[in-house]
């Protein structure tokens, strides 16, 4: 606690020098904006975090196993194409808007690029509380952006791009402490959403790119104090520490071998085990960090009271691509597999691989099956019995050769979430293929990593982004029947990337955004038949939820493109000859609510 | 850990105060720059005297110097630690080298100024036929100098495009002409990379005047 206090002494003191020098800062007594305080605020429990019930919107993915479903059916395959707008909020804020609205008993919090956070009321939109977090005036970072908060007790949690986690009153906004949990300076920024699990908030920073050790550190929701802090690359005696061998020209590869925990994870509350995915390796180049590189790729399994590593799955050995795995797994019991049903995980990788996995509740973590959902010509085959790919060495990426690959590094799928409906049993992926790159790998010895500098082992000019058949497109919505391991439909949206979450609802609906024609698309759950679409103001890349507030059921969605889908966008409009890539896509983020008539 | 936050923290503190002082010289005039120019023909030789050679044996501990921008007289060394120590002479670079990621050394006292990302500089050598006027006359022998900063999201611009002869932000692929005053050539950035004027003494580069812009992205600093 004393730390604690000692942080916010500091902060005090230096914040108002820094704000001399700075539009974007301001002082510490006026980090909060508030409108009007919230009244009655509703304690959030571990009980309601793991019921999840429908009218909330909670957790960043609306409960803990990682669905990305509600349960509501209001609105429902019959009546989506009566969708209306029913209020709209500016964040008067450019960049990529990634966090979904999250709602508790009727107020809504939705965090934005450069570390605001809005607190509004989720029937009308009025605003109850701004916070501006006060990051440091020579800040930078890759992805200028932010994917939720965490809702605790009575208050909210945000991590700042500085490597701060946050508390915040609830009601009112105000910051009651807060813990440096990463260090911004070498490359340790921090956009997940913190997870809140048992009066622990859980976030990891990012650093792939700029060879940092990744980590989860957890922090005492009361104090701010550090709870428990794990490396996902274990060090010397640890298990694993092994994959890290002591070759070539940098023989200590695993200080900085990257696997960041960027991503919020999932939670298994009846065993009381997390599952969090793992990042891509630092630098991209594997043959400059020999060995398969645990954890590196893969999802883990750990204590939540201790951060401890009970169990792993990596996805491929020894990374090279930049497929980071860093979205946890879906918990699904009752998957079947054969005639048995198991405790499962299952993800759709960055690898462009499906896996189906099986969890024993004790942190155990084997393979069951995985299939490829996009073209991947860097896996020869699956090995039938333990998943671990054979590699055609001609697209592994190696130092001082040009090399090319597919998927492209933003792999078969990034970030966005994907859903798992119960009532269909299928889940519905954001993919994107017929998309590949190329660059060669150089030994970067003009800076050292975790200054601060790119440090992938490429120089970004050399980066060739690309599409393998030019008259094909790339983004789709995939559906997956997850028992019968099929496809049941795909969506194919032409020439555009396809970077939107997906929500998919008891009403036989799947909604999401994500392409550059700034499309909001409700789809058939069942059959893929697109049943409504709105044009937003921009592109949604930030996740879809639905919610409840007096009886009457709501979608919200916050649109903002920017950071990589932007850029990406913007470098295959360039090569497009067909004329049919949206290449001007506005930016500016707006939430857009939406609902039914009244009847 | 904690120990060692509480420093950074210190750091920050200082940074904003300097980030006052930088404020106050981003607005640049002829009239301010001949004063600087004289200062810096007066305060070279006197520099020179005082260091004796071209290398520093050591970088000494870190003070508020080290978080001062770039100033009259200042030499450079490498940013990476491993390279740090040396000061960079206009014999060091060669016109087929990329864009070197360097920081600003008081040559007084040997302080490195690497207290603020705000001091990351790109230096490179190139062709004097190829520069603009006023990047000729910025440069020292066709060596020019930029601030590292990107003005879109403050990421440096490390990136190197050989066949354009430009520079690339890694983080949102803006490109930068160091031929045409460090101007924008694509993507998201809003404006131009600082200059910073060069001149040379006894081979050593030197910092003939301050950034000619303010540093970084977002709106510009009050005055």
């Amino acid at each position: 606690m004393k730390s604690t206090l000692l942080k916010m002494k500091y902060l005090s003191c230096c914040i108002g020098a820094a704000a001399l020098v700075s539009a974007y800062s301001v002082s510490a007594a006026n980090l909060t904006t508030l409108n009007k305080k919230i009244e009655n605020y509703k304690t959030v429990t571990h009980k309601r975090l793991v019921e999840a019930a429908p009218q909330d919107w909670l957790l960043p993915k609306g409960n803990y196993e990682g669905w990305m479903y509600s349960k509501l059916k209001e609105i429902n395959s019959k009546n989506v194409s009566k969708l209306r707008p029913v209020w709209t909020y500016s964040t008067n804020l450019d960049s990529g808007h990634e966090a979904p609205a999250q709602i508790n008993n009727g107020v809504m919090f939705v965090s934005t690029p450069y570390n605001n956070v809005l607190a509004l009321n989720a029937k009308t939109g009025q605003l109850y509380w701004r916070y501006k977090h006060d990051n440091p005036y020579d800040l930078s970072v890759m992805h200028n952006t932010s994917r939720g908060v965490a809702l605790w007790g009575d208050k909210v949690y945000v991590a700042g791009l500085d490597g701060t986690l946050n508390a915040l009153d609830a009601a009112t906004g105000e910051r009651l402490c807060q813990s440096q949990i990463g260090d911004w300076s070498i490359g340790a920024y921090i956009t997940s959403a913190p997870t809140p699990v048992k009066g622990k908030i859980l976030v990891g920073p990012s650093g792939g790119e700029y060879g940092v050790r990744g980590f989860l550190e957890a922090m005492d929701a009361e104090t701010c104090e550090t709870a428990w802090k794990t490396y996902s690359v274990p060090g010397p005696g640890e298990p694993g520490h092994e994959t890290w061998k002591y070759e070539g020209k940098r023989p200590d590869a695993w200080k900085y071998g990257g696997g960041s925990m960027w991503m919020p994870g999932n939670y298994d509350a009846d065993e009381d085990i997390l599952y969090w995915g793992v990042g891509n390796g630092s630098p991209w180049l594997g043959d400059q960090r020999p060995g398969d590189n645990l954890y590196v790729a893969s999802s883990i399994a750990m204590d939540p009271d201790t951060g401890k590593i009970k169990g792993h799955y990596q996805y491929h050995y020894n990374d090279s691509w930049d497929w980071a795995a860093m979205n946890a797994p879906m918990l699904i019991d009752g998957l079947k597999d054969g005639r048995k049903k198991v405790k499962g995980l299952v993800s759709p990788q960055r690898n462009g691989y499906m896996y189906w996995l099986e969890r024993d509740g004790k942190g155990k973590i084997d393979y069951l099956e995985g299939k490829p959902f996009v073209a991947n010509n860097a896996f020869k085959s699956l090995d039938p019995k333990t998943g671990r790919p054979t590699y055609d060495y001609d697209h592994v990426p190696v130092t001082g050769k040009r090399v090319s690959y597919c998927p492209s590094l933003w792999g078969g799928k990034n970030w966005p979430y994907e859903s798992y409906n119960p009532e269909t049993g299928m889940m519905y992926v954001p993919a994107n293929d017929n998309i590949c790159n190329s660059f060669e790998g150089k030994f970067q010895d003009d800076v050292e990593p975790a200054s601060g500098q790119f440090w992938a082992g490429i120089d970004i000019p050399d980066l060739d982004v690309y599409l393998a058949d030019q008259s094909k497109g790339v983004g789709q919505m995939q559906a997956w029947d997850v028992n019968k391991r099929e496809k049941v439909w795909q969506h194919d949206y032409g020439k555009t990337m396809n970077w939107g979450p997906v929500l998919s609802t008891a009403g036989n609906i799947v909604f999401s955004a994500g392409t550059n024609d700034r499309m909001l698309r409700a789809f058939d759950a069942k059959t893929g038949e697109v049943l409504w679409e709105f044009p937003l103001n921009s592109t949604a890349i930030a996740p879809p939820v639905a919610y409840e507030v007096d009886g009457k059921q709501y979608i919200a969605i916050t649109a903002g493109y920017g950071v990589d889908p932007h850029w990406t966008n913007g470098v295959l409009a360039a090569k497009d000859e067909s004329g049919e890539w949206i290449s001007d896509v506005p930016e500016g983020g707006v939430i857009w609510v939406f609902a039914l008539p009244d009847a | 850990m904690k120990e060692k936050l509480n420093d950074k923290h210190d750091g920050i503190e200082q940074t904003a105060c300097c980030g006052c002082a930088q404020t106050n010289q981003n607005q640049p005039t002829d009239s301010k720059r001949r004063n600087l120019l004289k200062y810096l023909a007066l305060a070279i030789p006197a520099v020179n005297c005082f260091t004796g050679n071209t290398a520093l044996a050591a970088i000494k501990k870190k003070s508020p110097e080290s978080k001062l921008p770039p100033q009259i007289g200042d030499r450079f060394t490498y940013f990476s630690k491993r390279l740090q120590g040396p000061l960079i002479k206009m014999s060091d670079l060669t016109e087929l080298d990329k864009q070197v990621l360097v920081v600003p050394v008081d040559p007084k006292t040997g302080e490195v100024r690497d207290g603020s990302r705000y001091n990351q500089i790109l230096i490179q050598k190139l062709s004097k036929d190829t520069l603009s006027t006023d990047t000729q006359q910025m440069s020292a022998d066709g060596i020019v100098a930029y601030s590292a900063i990107c003005t879109h999201a403050g990421c440096p611009v490390t990136g190197w495009v050989e066949d354009e002869g430009n520079y690339m932000c890694p983080c949102h692929q803006s490109v930068f002409d160091p031929k045409e005053g460090g101007g924008v050539v694509s993507g998201p950035a809003p404006r131009k990379l600082p200059a910073l004027a060069l001149t040379a003494e006894n081979d050593e580069l030197v910092v003939a005047a301050e950034f000619n812009s303010w540093i970084g992205f977002g709106k510009p600093p009050p005055r």
